[in-house]
């Protein structure tokens, strides 16, 4: 559905260095990062909205940069909270957005609205930050969009309503042809309903697999401070030390029959944590 | 297609950017000044250009160059219609002095004291100023998206260079002054402003051509 | 169908989701020809990723408890119910033999403690 092929944009302190990755149809991408790896740059320069320095992007097949205005019609994308037009109300607001889709389908529009509780003679400033997000998804998931890239559509959520959004994005991917791709730094977010998970850092993609394997292919280890070799330490994607034991995350395919240690199943946030450490941070 | 994207682009600034009933008030009621016998008539075609960057202020407060950018069209057609926005402004003004202008003769045959009368030559000297206007303001706002106060400066330099060298020459220069002053040699005063509606139809769209390619390179 | 999963300990759950299908097959709660959830279905309903369950479900398919109509979806397999258990209890048989013999432990010893 999207392909993103060495995509680079340099800014004087920040650098997108060669992002690749794909997208397959049917399924939920999430795209993990802390605040500032680059992820809304990412998705801001593969949709043209930042002038890439080079590379490419496809659409469906097809080249986004010329053919822009066609494929914008069939997708749905949104950069957090709705904060164009505060004085504005959504009523307007929403007939000037739909005018320009094909597929709008106010039908889906209104159920939205119900769902989220948006009262549309409200105007934005009058919309609280959670509310403001909730109307971009809805503007962003009411004209039919095969594929949505949503920017930090969690952020400023209670976990109820989060809770409700990621079971609309499942829901959304039920009959298998539409796709989206989500950035946060919630990495609970993506324990529940992503099917591929994306890590950028500094500008990088440093993982880039399904969620499973990304999950099966760690492993958190821990143990005595003095079995800690550094050939061990080499072998690990980062280690935690204190004064009472090691923590760290290791591939599994790194790991030895002969290491005696606790070995644990990591989660996202795990993987998350570690990658992003700086090497050799010990305490004391 | 391309068409009626920037007729859907122009419609959406005026339902949710510019306050049309204010706005529409306000300027047309301001060639009322034309009716005094004294007054620099260009400063009530300038009032005109004074609302072009407040409108472009307020369309950046909206953030709505970010919001353009979701909707499923191209940057040539977000200029375009911004071009739309602009001339409609700029050619309501002229359309709507007309009648001052015809009133202000009959009100006063004698003419203007200070300044061009109220006769063809202004709407061409207003022509003129708009023109360069437009190709100050425009290329340089599409330069960057977001800046307004240096397009807003350069441009208004634009417009009074034009429009105070025009009254300059007619004032000043005995030859022009016969002729492109008062009422009488309105024939060649309407040349005049045929020769100057092609000059601004040519220089917007120069000016067009220029902020497209610039606006195709901006990252928002 | 009762699929209850456990996201802390070690075991994938793709491995887990096989592993009750196939509990639920064997013990016959599931009979043969019986129209098992859809993959996007069990994945939404658990809140689990779709490829989870697809590759619960392929595992299930290679080791022969289910099989896939194109368009229709997946079944439980018709099969020698005696002759799977058997297979199972041999592997499992096997298991213990190499737990024995890594610990040096007589097999005795274990079905003594077990009984």
């Amino acid at each position: 559905m999207l392909r993103v092929e060495n995509l680079n944009k340099s800014y004087t302190s920040f650098q997108l260095k060669n992002i690749s990755f794909e997208i397959p149809e049917g399924y939920i991408v999430g795209f993990l990062g802390k605040n500032g790896a680059g992820k809304t740059t990412t998705i801001k320069t593969m949709l043209n909205i930042v002038h890439p320095d080079n590379g490419k992007v496809e659409f469906f097949g097809k080249d986004f940069y010329s053919n822009e205005t066609e494929i914008k019609n069939q997708i749905g994308f949104m950069f957090g909270a709705f904060d164009y037009f505060p004085k504005s109300k959504i009523k307007t607001i929403t007939e000037s957005y739909s005018s320009f889709f094909t597929e709008w389908d106010d039908a889906v529009y209104r159920k939205y609205l119900k769902k989220f509780q948006i009262d549309e003679n409200k105007r934005i400033t009058e919309l609280s930050a959670g509310m403001k997000v909730k109307y971009g998804v809805a503007l962003a998931l009411s004209h039919n969009a095969k594929l949505l890239i949503l920017d930090e559509p969690t952020s400023g959520l209670d976990p109820i309503a989060r809770d409700e959004l990621l079971d609309i994005f499942q829901n959304i991917i039920q009959d298998g042809k539409k796709s989206i791709l989500f950035s946060t730094h919630i990495t609970s977010d993506l324990d529940k309903c992503a099917d591929y998970i994306l890590i950028i850092k500094d500008g990088e993609i440093i993982a880039n697999s399904t969620k499973d394997d990304l999950i099966n292919n760690h492993a958190i280890i821990s143990g005595k401070v003095e079995d800690l070799t550094n050939e061990l330490k080499d072998r690990m994607v980062n280690v935690k030390i204190s004064r009472f034991n090691f923590k760290g995350l290791i591939e599994r395919d790194k790991l030895k029959n002969s290491d005696n240690l606790v070995i644990e199943k990591p989660n996202l946030e795990d993987i998350m944590i570690f990658y992003n450490m700086e090497k050799d941070n010990e305490e004391n | 297609m391309k068409k009626t994207n920037t007729i859907k682009l122009f419609k959406k600034e005026w339902s949710l950017v510019i306050k049309p009933s204010v706005f529409v008030f306000i300027y047309a009621l301001l060639p009322l000044v034309m009716l005094s016998p004294e007054y620099p008539y260009f400063i009530a075609f300038w009032f005109a250009a004074l609302g072009i960057p407040i409108l472009f202020a307020n369309l950046k407060a909206n953030k709505d160059l970010e919001f353009t950018a979701m909707l499923p069209v191209s940057r040539a057609d977000v200029v375009k219609s911004k071009f739309l926005t602009v001339l409609y402004i700029e050619i309501q003004q002229l359309v709507v002095a007309i009648p001052f202008a015809i009133a202000s003769a009959f009100l006063n045959p004698s003419g203007n004291t200070v300044g061009i009368d109220a006769n063809a030559t202004i709407f061409a000297s207003a022509l003129l100023s708009f023109a360069a206007f437009n190709f100050a303001f425009m290329p340089l706002f599409f330069k960057t998206g977001y800046k307004t106060t240096l397009p807003t400066i350069v441009s208004f330099i634009a417009y009074f260079i034009i429009a105070v060298a025009i009254e300059l020459l007619v004032g000043l220069v005995p030859p022009l002054y016969t002729i492109f002053d008062g009422y009488t040699n309105l024939g060649w005063q309407f040349v005049f402003l045929a020769v100057s509606l092609i000059i601004f139809i040519a220089l917007t769209y120069v000016s067009y051509r220029i902020s497209v390619k610039k606006f195709e390179r901006v990252s928002l | 169908m009762n699929i209850v999963l456990n996201s802390s300990i070690y075991t994938p759950l793709y491995q887990q989701i096989a592993e009750q299908i196939k509990t639920q097959i064997l013990n016959g709660s599931l009979p043969p020809d019986f129209c098992l959830p859809s993959i996007r279905s069990i994945a939404k309903e658990l809140r689990i990723s779709v490829i989870t369950v697809k590759n619960a479900y392929e595992l299930l398919e290679t080791s022969g408890y289910i099989y896939t109509l194109a368009g229709k979806g997946c079944f439980v397999a018709r099969f020698d119910n005696k002759h799977k258990k058997d297979e199972i209890i041999s592997a499992k048989a096997q298991e213990i033999t190499e737990f024995c013999a890594k610990y040096e432990i007589p097999i005795e010893e274990l079905i003594k403690k077990c009984s």
